[in-house]
């Protein structure tokens, strides 16, 4: 569904790219030929059949463009991706679940008030948007970290760590904003459980219980979202990797359009896609594995 | 809730401050949209050569990008683009996607099982990819801009309405209502519609925010058309002049983070007047 989805879609791009690839000045001639080499004067059904039968064995052809096997670009783009939204997963969840559970616990006192307005604040704001605040703040005016270039973590994994620290943090911020609010509204559910009242009851102090009892069980819903929310940041990685130069898989996917490069749009979404229901799969079996009483 | 007396909803406003800030927002933006010519010092488009990339001063409130132009006029101007977009988004996503929820909740079986498949693909892919594909199909201008919103926000709407009509169609006074002679279309507009409108409402507002943050970043990385005036494309156009002149960048993103508070803070308020699940 998706690999046809994102066959058809990408054919309806207005303009050739043998065209792209030949300048204005080729003859009707050399772009036929051209055309007949590529298979792209064959009806649309049989390229569709052919591009699937090459992509199940691993071969998504070549980027028209620059000629290289768009496999190999995209094994080496992806782990920049992936690096990205690990970090800011990390990131986000290191800060949204202490703060979501403290403000269910401190329900309508002021801190609960402050927590979810800086939250509704937080799923307000662009993260790319923050991500410029990240580099006139601390690249421009404090001069903490170097104002342009990349250093993959792969090839120096400190240096690689500071490159990517505002790219995951602006990332990580918005992603925050919305788990926080999960984690919040989740925990108070649970608290209001009976099995807490019997952990109180049986003379646990009150973190305690909702440690041991609370946590577990608020996060179920938690890592749903996550798992729904690894979509939006497959979209927010490929505007924050434009905007500090990762060469990742999302520069990769503006580079095909706006070079009407057919094979890479259709690798890229491909690759995105199946990542994105990878994590959803992995989240489904998380969940299993954290609440036994859901059986599928 | 259809019967519920209409003051009761401008009370339980009036005691949601967070809610009234938000719609205050909104309004104070639909007014500046409004008057954006009498807000404005400078025609948006008009170039000040001798005063290119200046900081903010008295003049020029919010700095001039690399043409000169008024940062401050744009983002007032950018005003009326980005709501226009947002609200025509919003309308052709929330109707399509309701009628096609009505549909699917109402007649279920062949009907529901096509229409929700479809939406699945769509929800498939993240949204903003599919964004970018939609518009990397069709070419990069306004209109399709606004077309590639609305497609990828139509499965909210389908899902919600088709979940609450599920609810409403086993009720009895539909099957009144059928036994007095009505038709399907009838009885989905009169009856079913007006009881999925409050969930619709809130939807539409927290939807009326996403959508400027994905024109955002869909117009920042080149997918708007340049000769429209939007946030995003004014955050496009300062893209590379963060070193030297950040001005262009903060204000519109300024913009449209109070925007998209003033959505999400009347969603929320909304939910907590409408729903009375949530109170």
């Amino acid at each position: 569904m998706v690999s046809l989805l994102s066959f058809f879609f990408i054919h309806m791009i207005p303009g050739d790219p043998s065209m792209a690839l030949l300048g204005p000045n080729a003859t009707p001639n050399e772009i036929g030929n051209l055309k007949l080499e590529m298979g792209l004067d064959k009806p649309l059904p049989l390229q569709y059949a052919t591009w699937l039968g090459k992509m199940l064995t691993g071969d998504m052809g070549n980027s028209i463009l620059s000629g290289r096997p768009i496999f190999k670009s995209i094994a080496q783009r992806l782990p920049h991706t992936m690096v990205l939204a690990f970090l800011s997963i990390l990131f986000s969840i290191s800060i949204a679940i202490p703060i979501g559970i403290i403000a269910a616990v401190k329900q309508n006192t002021i801190i609960d008030r402050v927590v979810m307005f800086l939250a509704l604040v937080g799923v307000s704001v662009p993260s790319f948007w923050l991500g410029i605040l990240g580099i006139i703040l601390f690249a421009v005016t404090l001069q903490w970290i170097p104002a342009a270039g990349y250093v993959s973590v792969f090839e120096n994994t400190l240096i690689g760590l500071k490159y990517m620290a505002l790219p995951s943090i602006s990332l990580g911020l918005v992603l925050a904003a919305v788990s926080t609010r999960m984690t919040r509204a989740s925990m108070l559910e649970t608290l209001r459980q009976d099995y807490i009242r019997t952990a109180r009851a049986k003379g646990l102090g009150k973190w305690a219980a909702i440690l041991k009892h609370g946590v577990k069980n608020a996060l179920i819903p938690v890592i749903t979202v996550i798992g729904v929310d690894f979509g939006w940041l497959l979209g927010g990685t490929v505007v924050i990797e434009t905007v500090f130069g990762i060469p990742g898989m999302g520069r990769f996917m503006v580079y095909g359009i706006m070079n009407r490069d057919y094979p890479v749009i259709q690798g890229v979404i491909l690759y995105m896609a199946i990542i994105y229901m990878l994590v959803n799969l992995i989240v489904d079996i998380m969940v299993i594995f954290l609440n036994p009483r859901i059986k599928t | 809730m259809s019967v519920r007396p209409k003051h009761r909803f401008w009370i339980s406003l009036g005691h949601n401050k967070l809610a009234l800030f938000g719609f205050s927002i909104l309004f104070c933006l639909v007014l500046i949209s409004l008057s954006a010519p009498f807000i404005a010092r400078f025609n948006p488009g008009e170039l000040h050569m001798l005063k290119t990339l200046q900081a903010p001063d008295a003049d020029f409130l919010m700095g001039t990008d690399e043409f000169g132009r008024d940062i401050f006029s744009r983002v007032i101007y950018g005003t009326r683009t980005s709501l226009q977009t947002s609200l025509l988004v919003v309308l052709i996503a929330g109707g399509i996607g309701t009628f096609l929820g009505l549909c699917s909740g109402y007649f279920s079986g062949v009907t529901d099982f096509i229409i929700m498949r479809i939406m699945d693909g769509l929800m498939a892919f993240p949204a903003l990819l599919l964004a970018l594909s939609i518009m990397a199909a069709f070419g990069a201008s306004q209109t399709n801009l606004i077309l590639a919103l609305a497609i990828i926000y139509i499965p909210s709407f389908t899902r919600l309405t088709r979940n609450t009509t599920l609810g409403i169609r086993e009720l009895e006074f539909i099957e009144a209502s059928k036994a007095a002679g009505a038709g399907s279309l009838r009885i989905m507009i009169d009856h079913v519609f007006p009881n999925c409108l409050s969930p619709l409402i809130i939807n539409a507002t927290v939807i009326l925010g996403y959508t400027i943050l994905s024109e955002a970043a869909l117009s920042f990385l080149g997918f708007g058309s340049p000769s429209q005036i939007s946030w995003g494309t004014i955050l496009s156009d300062g893209r590379d002049y963060v070193f030297n002149a950040p001005w262009i960048s903060i204000y519109p993103g300024l913009a449209i983070s109070f925007f998209v508070l003033g959505t999400n803070l009347a969603g929320d308020g909304l939910r907590d007047i409408l729903d009375p699940r949530m109170q």
